[in-house]
């Protein structure tokens, strides 16, 4: 089922878009901006209702209701569904689109990996993934040369004698401004969810700055036209916080 | 806000499982085990370690390296060469020479900037080992580099040689299949695009043709002497290991599961069989039958006029060919609880082993 819905229309996209332009890194470029433009609607839903409950969540009304319900948990939810059916935000709305997103997010790191094909596994598997339509024999093994990178291999720019790994560092810049960026103010600065949300951006690239550092170059191009182009939609929509790039003042313990 | 604690942290594992379910690192097996065997041995190069396995007892006798090493990984068939060493190309970049009696180490080439998935060639003129880097490297029996030739893609097919020349037949990813002097790596000819990718070694017919099999779902006769196409063969899915001759026919299995006999000189279609299973592992050739695997679990045993005499089911996904050891049939499965079987002509089992950790 993973396979036929997700993996293998992606892989044969990328092999076709790959037919055409002959440079599997700039098929990888161009894949990833096509499947970010797909799931635009879903990203613009989402960065719409997250601003939404934020404003909501800022409001005195939902303040109130925090404030007077706090001992009733069961009348605190009653009260902000009321509140919610009130000024017509549904609560899951910034969930949904971000857990119908995910799947894809997935599945276009894995058609990536999938078409590179490195090893004779992942060539067999390939095999079976490939559309009748695509004239695979044409186009295997895929050209992995972009700029110095080998698009199978981990990337390192060799400098003065040493390998920088500058991929990597630009997917570790790129996924940590993006979720700075990203990360709407918080209502309440010093909440669970709020120190949640900063470990987040604080782990996260590094998460993924080590897999960019271990893994195929190829993997590594896709994060970094990945976070590039989600901060290019936030950007479009008007959404990016600047203001969690600055340091932040502090308050003098009173 | 509080209702994304979880989601978050959901999908900071998802993202990490998903990550790393795909890495293709040297800890997941990325290829199938590759096989050999002496008089004495049965050499096993899966993942992490080159098993040499007492033929007798099917018991353990040593392995290499001792301990697991996380850069080191090794699937390429070993190679024994006349005087004595165990040659083992791996992932790792390097070809290994062992002490087959021992396993202890004798030298490592390491000039390759690739995998090594294929074994390498030994003749009298040293040691032809290829690379996913796109070269083959020919060294002396010390593994000292004489010289290295370049193909236009990575070469994941072991070379061959035939008794006729001092040559060597090198067939690439990049479509084409080269003859090269093995003396001194000087290109005697290339051939033309063969229409797809090849990973399997060429076939070498005594009376000058050399036989590839392609991911164009085509077996090709070429030239010896000039790389020229004599025959085309149209095969129903993608040709992966080589096909094997014997008394002017080519035996071999495609990806769409079917097996055939070609006849050598025209390229014509003696017979064909579709018994189930995509067919990666190169054929066995034993005096009265041909013995290969399907991706499927079993092992078929076929007669020279294409009758299945006999099948027998070992488990798990066969795709590494089947490998004679005197008597014996080496067989060797993944996804299974065991990475060698010992099976008699007849089919039956005799031992299997399966590493401890």
């Amino acid at each position: 089922m993973w396979n036929t819905l997700i993996i293998e229309p992606m892989v044969n996209a990328l092999l076709w878009i790959y037919s055409l332009v002959g440079n599997f890194g700039v098929a990888i470029i161009l894949f990833t901006i096509l499947i970010r433009l797909v799931t635009h609607p879903l990203t613009a839903s989402q960065i719409k209702s997250s601003a939404k409950m934020t404003e909501l969540q800022k409001s005195k009304q939902w303040q109130d209701i925090q404030k007077k319900y706090k001992d009733d948990k069961n009348k605190l939810a009653q009260e902000q569904m009321a509140l919610y059916k009130e000024l017509g935000i549904n609560p899951m709305g910034s969930c949904l689109p971000m857990l119908i997103q995910f799947p894809i997010i997935i599945g276009l790191y894995q058609a990536v990996t999938r078409a590179m094909a490195a090893s004779p596994f992942q060539l067999l598997d390939l095999s079976k993934l490939i559309y009748p339509f695509i004239n695979a024999a044409d186009l295997i093994p895929l050209k992995s040369q972009f700029l110095w990178m080998n698009l199978g291999q981990p990337e390192r720019l060799p400098l003065f004698g040493i390998g920088i790994p500058v991929l990597t560092i630009l997917v570790v810049i790129t996924t940590f401004l993006q979720s700075k960026l990203m990360t709407p103010p918080s209502a309440n600065p010093g909440d669970q969810a709020a120190q949640m949300s900063k470990m987040m951006n604080l782990y996260m690239p590094l998460l993924i700055g080590y897999f960019a550092y271990t893994l195929a170059s190829g993997l590594a191009l896709y994060f970094v036209v990945s976070n590039l182009v989600g901060i290019g939609q936030y950007a479009l929509l008007g959404r990016l916080n600047w203001r969690n790039l600055l340091p932040k003042k502090k308050v003098p313990a009173k | 806000m509080k209702h994304k604690i979880p989601l978050l942290s959901l999908l900071l594992i998802l993202v990490a499982a998903s990550l790393s379910a795909c890495s293709g690192s040297v800890m997941t097996a990325s290829s199938w085990p590759g096989l050999a065997a002496d008089e004495q041995y049965a050499f096993v190069a899966y993942n992490q370690h080159i098993y040499a396995v007492d033929l007798e007892t099917g018991d353990e006798a040593w392995r290499y390296p001792e301990k697991a090493e996380s850069k080191i990984s090794f699937f390429a068939d070993p190679m024994l060469t006349g005087d004595g060493q165990l040659l083992a190309a791996g992932y790792d970049h390097n070809l290994y020479s062992l002490n087959p009696a021992t396993g202890r180490e004798n030298w490592i080439f390491s000039e390759s900037t690739d995998r090594l998935v294929a074994s390498p060639l030994v003749t009298e003129q040293g040691i032809f080992q290829v690379s996913a880097d796109g070269n083959l490297y020919a060294l002396d029996m010390n593994g000292q580099l004489k010289w290295t030739f370049e193909t236009g893609g990575p070469v994941w097919a072991r070379p061959a040689t035939n008794d006729e020349c001092t040559c060597i037949f090198l067939a690439s990813m990049d479509h084409r299949v080269y003859s090269i002097d093995a003396t001194d790596g000087t290109l005697l000819w290339t051939s033309e695009d063969l229409g797809g990718a090849i990973v399997g070694s060429p076939a070498i017919d005594p009376q000058g043709t050399i036989i590839v099999g392609t991911f164009g779902s085509e077996v090709i006769g070429l030239n010896a002497e000039t790389g020229d196409v004599d025959w085309r063969f149209a095969a129903q899915g993608w040709l992966w290991s080589g096909g094997v001759l014997e008394q002017g026919a080519y035996y071999t299995g495609d990806l769409q599961g079917y097996f055939y006999s070609i006849n050598a000189s025209t390229g014509e279609q003696n017979w064909r069989i579709q018994p189930g299973g995509p067919i990666v592992g190169s054929p066995l050739l034993l005096e009265e039958q041909i013995v290969f695997n399907t991706e499927t679990d079993t092992v078929y045993f076929v007669n020279f006029d294409g009758d299945i005499v006999d099948s027998q089911i070992v488990g798990g996904t066969l795709y590494a060919p089947p490998y004679a050891a005197g008597d014996l049939i080496l067989i060797a499965p993944i996804n299974s609880d065991i990475i060698l079987a010992a099976l008699t002509p007849t089919g039956a089992q005799q031992w299997t082993y399966m590493p401890e950790k």
